[in-house]
């Protein structure tokens, strides 16, 4: 009895640890989108993901695990790839200021398209938003899925006490979350969105590449060098860009 | 049913406002994916390649794009 409670308890404390690295991955990209993008997008794309898991879970169960992995890690990485190297792009040319910081084109463009239509929707979600968050919350959530079902595949009980350690992890980022939300809404907007776009290039990359079967040195370490490098390459881009005379805006 | 009518349509704005950007972003796995199978690429060059590849992609489209002014 001893000995079960306390395999149970260790199937508990692993889940927990291998969630919240997951959990954190996809709280940062989720804050960061919120940040930039607005929260309503973020939230109901981060929603939305949390439903249809959910939801996979209870239809699917264990048959889960015959879903091939590489083939969503190589989907949505690709799909965070697209989103994050125009998102960066953007950032680079802002920061050098060959496009506005607030790009009146677009906002001009989109504003005239509403004002045409005659119908201004107060609740429109940022699908960009809507959709960046779900997808890492797809990709991340699918994982601690599988680390419930590999860490808790010793009887009910294990599994039990895997569902719990994961559960516990998403509720502790989630309080992360609703705390450091007030923060990242006080840095600077391009810098942010600077920020977003390395993450999710960064990320993006690392999935393609897992979904390839390719191999990162450090494994889930590779993250953080491949944002390291991306951040360096797009600074580095800046000033190849920025127009004879003009200084750079920071803000 | 909206949530994927809205994915499909952010996806092919991606390809309308930069279509060879995009499709460099889309070819240069696919290619990575075929050189891996193909030459058997030893430990992490594969991995290696994809982040080099990824970065050359963003600076290059950085450094050639054209933001199109306002008619006046």
């Amino acid at each position: 009895m001893i000995i079960a409670t306390g395999h149970a308890g260790a199937v508990l404390l692993a889940a927990f640890l291998a969630s919240l690295v997951e959990c954190i991955e996809a709280l940062t990209v989720v804050l960061a989108v919120g940040a930039v993008r607005g929260w309503t997008g973020a939230l109901a794309g981060t929603g939305i993901g949390l439903a249809t898991l959910a939801l996979l879970v209870l239809v699917l169960g264990s048959a889960l695990t015959a879903i091939p992995l590489e083939v969503i890690q190589f989907t949505v990485g690709l799909l965070l790839l697209l989103f994050g190297m125009r998102w960066l792009r953007k950032a680079i040319l802002r920061a050098a200021g060959v496009i506005p910081l607030h790009d009146e084109d677009v906002v001009y463009a989109r504003e005239t398209q509403v004002l045409r239509s005659g119908a201004v929707r107060a609740d429109a979600w940022d699908r960009v938003a809507l959709m960046t968050a779900f997808k890492i919350t797809m990709i991340e959530g699918i994982e601690v899925v599988f680390i419930v079902i590999a860490t808790g595949a010793g009887g009910p009980r294990m599994l039990t006490a895997a569902a719990v350690g994961a559960t516990a992890a998403v509720l502790v980022v989630a309080l992360v979350g609703v705390l450091l939300r007030r923060p990242v809404a006080m840095i600077p907007e391009n810098t942010l969105k600077f920020a977003v776009g390395v993450l999710l290039c960064a990320f993006g990359t690392f999935w393609v590449g897992e979904g390839l079967g390719l191999s990162w040195p450090g494994n889930d370490w590779a993250l953080a060098g491949l944002a390291v490098a991306f951040l360096v390459a797009a600074l580095g881009t800046v000033p190849f860009r920025t127009p004879r005379g003009v200084r750079i805006i920071s803000r | 049913m909206r949530v994927i009518a809205s994915a499909i349509s952010e996806i092919w704005h991606l390809f309308v406002e930069d279509g060879p950007f995009a499709a460099a972003i889309v070819l240069w796995p696919c290619l990575i994916w075929v050189f891996d199978r193909r030459a058997q690429l030893a430990g992490t060059a594969g991995s290696a390649m994809l982040a080099v590849g990824m970065i050359v992609i963003l600076v290059a489209g950085a450094l050639r794009h054209r933001h199109p002014r306002r008619p006046t």
